[in-house]
């Protein structure tokens, strides 16, 4: 086992799932687990597929997830964007960063959820609501990111690139937002990840599409097919969306930790 | 002291190129935690010359560089270059540091190029620029790469390229090869000599090497323990015929030795 650890790690990996998965297939089909409650693996097949094919409730499958990644793409994108930005003036000025923090400050801890309440009274239960929630999400993390960024740059590049004859506007250019670039994309890991988990929480609160609704919607009809896929899908979403991100990382900021 | 004259002489002659004024450095000054880091400190020295500055750790000798340098105000006196009063870092004071501090987003090339470009020289100039310091320094192969795909040596002599690819007056160095090998330090010894006997121009460098600053320098000043002064101003004569005479001849010669020996007694003198 030692050998095969140290030799083949992805073949314990695969037993381990092999394992779970006939544990569950044993449970379904003898019926000591009602399919009520977990389908067999051919039932889950047939549900997932099902859902490929035929959609839910008016929307294709596609649209869906299309609709879910939209929400966050602009939620994301926009929060990261404006944050980030905030988070280098914070950095660079202590008077805007004194104006700034105390509104960082108390988003930053403060659950998303809490104040979804809020944004449906004043937006109503369209997309807006759902946006500007995920853009308050995203924006104190990747501020604070930045701030810490552009905090944390050594000062002996900086001395360097003055005693190069760089401008103050150069030296930000050059040396200051580069150096800050590997805590922005680690901020936007853990941003998105926030922002992720708070899109599935807000669409089962207020919604009537995208994938955190259909889990929801089919759990009302006791379709634990389409829940469990459903499941797997927001799971996979996860992964692909920190793994693009983590790949963006190494390709942008392929100097950090060397 | 036979030195006290020669000191007093460059101070008061005119064509001193830099010059330290009653300069002194107290950190958190005006506070209970005042701490005088220099002395009030003379000293002057021509175009053209090389000078080691040697002393026991935390002496202030580099503090003393970075009032030169532009990076800290002296809290008394004034530094002056060329007769003109520092007041901040710049193009005509090339730096360079312990830790290469080099720009590990940039290629070797931009790193090497990084202050003609700041200075917005013509390209033309720009690249030409790079290739005679990357050529110079041995790194033009390595073009394309990014520091950190380079030794410590390499980063070393390319943190060197990029304060020289400016052309500055006057290169000041801190403790530049303190993190190399000793066989490293010693061939970098050897090609900063070259540069410096090619180019001319004035160097201040900062070790705690007295081997180094023996060999290197037209002259050693020898600093005292904290709050640093100089403790005396030594001719030296090696850095004039190093190149016609191999590095570990010259180190091993009984003159060497006697210079050596003369500074680290003053050194540990100050110390027991």
């Amino acid at each position: 086992m030692r050998r095969l650890l140290d030799r083949r790690p992805w073949i314990v990996t695969l037993l381990s799932i092999t394992a779970v998965i006939a544990a569950w297939a044993i449970a379904t089909e003898t019926g000591a687990v009602s399919d009520l409650l977990l389908p067999t693996p051919g039932e889950l097949w047939s549900g997932a597929a099902d859902l490929v094919v035929n959609g839910y409730k008016g929307y294709s499958l596609g649209a869906h997830i299309g609709l879910s990644l939209m929400r966050v793409a602009v939620g994301f994108g926009i929060g990261t964007i404006i944050g980030t930005l905030l988070g280098l003036l914070m950095g660079m000025s202590p008077t805007i960063d004194a104006l700034a923090a105390p509104y960082i400050e108390f988003l930053r801890p403060l659950p998303q959820l809490a104040y979804l309440v809020l944004l449906i009274i004043w937006f109503g239960i369209g997309e807006t609501p759902k946006i500007v929630l995920l853009f308050l999400a995203a924006l104190p993390v990747s501020a604070v990111a930045a701030r810490d960024g552009v905090r944390n740059v050594s000062p002996q590049r900086v001395q360097a690139a003055q005693s190069l004859g760089a401008s103050r506007l150069q030296i930000f250019r050059h040396v200051v937002l580069p150096s800050a670039l590997g805590e922005i994309f680690i901020g936007a890991r853990l941003s998105i990840g926030i922002v992720y988990a708070t899109l599935i929480a807000a669409e089962m609160i207020a919604g009537a599409s995208g994938i955190g609704w259909l889990i929801l919607d089919a759990g009302r009809f006791l379709r634990s097919d389409y829940v469990i896929a459903g499941i797997l899908l927001i799971a996979a979403m996860g992964m692909g969306l920190d793994r693009g991100l983590l790949l963006a990382q190494r390709r942008i900021v392929h100097w950090a930790g060397k | 002291m036979p030195d006290q004259p020669l000191a007093e002489t460059l101070t008061a002659s005119a064509d001193a190129f830099v010059r330290f004024e009653g300069v002194s450095v107290t950190y958190g000054s005006g506070t209970a935690q005042a701490t005088p880091a220099l002395s009030p400190t003379d000293l002057a020295f021509a175009r053209g010359d090389f000078v080691c500055i040697v002393g026991p750790s935390g002496c202030g000798k580099t503090t003393l560089m970075q009032t030169l340098a532009g990076f800290l105000p002296p809290t008394g006196g004034r530094v002056s270059v060329g007769g003109v009063e520092v007041s901040g870092p710049g193009p005509d004071r090339g730096v360079v540091f312990q830790q290469a501090a080099l720009f590990p987003w940039k290629t070797v090339a931009a790193n090497a190029g990084f202050g003609p470009a700041m200075r917005g020289l013509p390209r033309t100039e720009q690249k030409e620029r790079v290739e005679y310091w990357l050529r110079s320094v041995g790194l033009w192969d390595f073009r394309d790469r990014y520091p950190y795909q380079l030794s410590g040596g390499m980063q070393q002599r390319l943190a060197i390229a990029r304060a020289l690819a400016n052309e500055p007056e006057l290169l000041l160095m801190d403790e530049p090869f303190g993190a190399l090998d000793a066989l490293t330090r010693e061939k970098m010894q050897e090609e900063l000599h070259a540069v410096w006997k090619r180019r001319g121009m004035t160097v201040l460098f900062i070790t705690h090497s007295v081997d180094e600053a023996v060999y290197l320098g037209t002259e050693v000043v020898v600093m005292s323990r904290r709050p640093g002064r100089i403790l005396e101003r030594i001719p030296a004569p090696f850095a004039r015929i190093a190149g016609e005479r191999d590095i570990r001849r010259i180190k091993a010669g009984a003159d060497f030795v006697a210079l050596r020996e003369q500074v680290l007694e003053l050194i540990w003198g100050e110390g027991g």
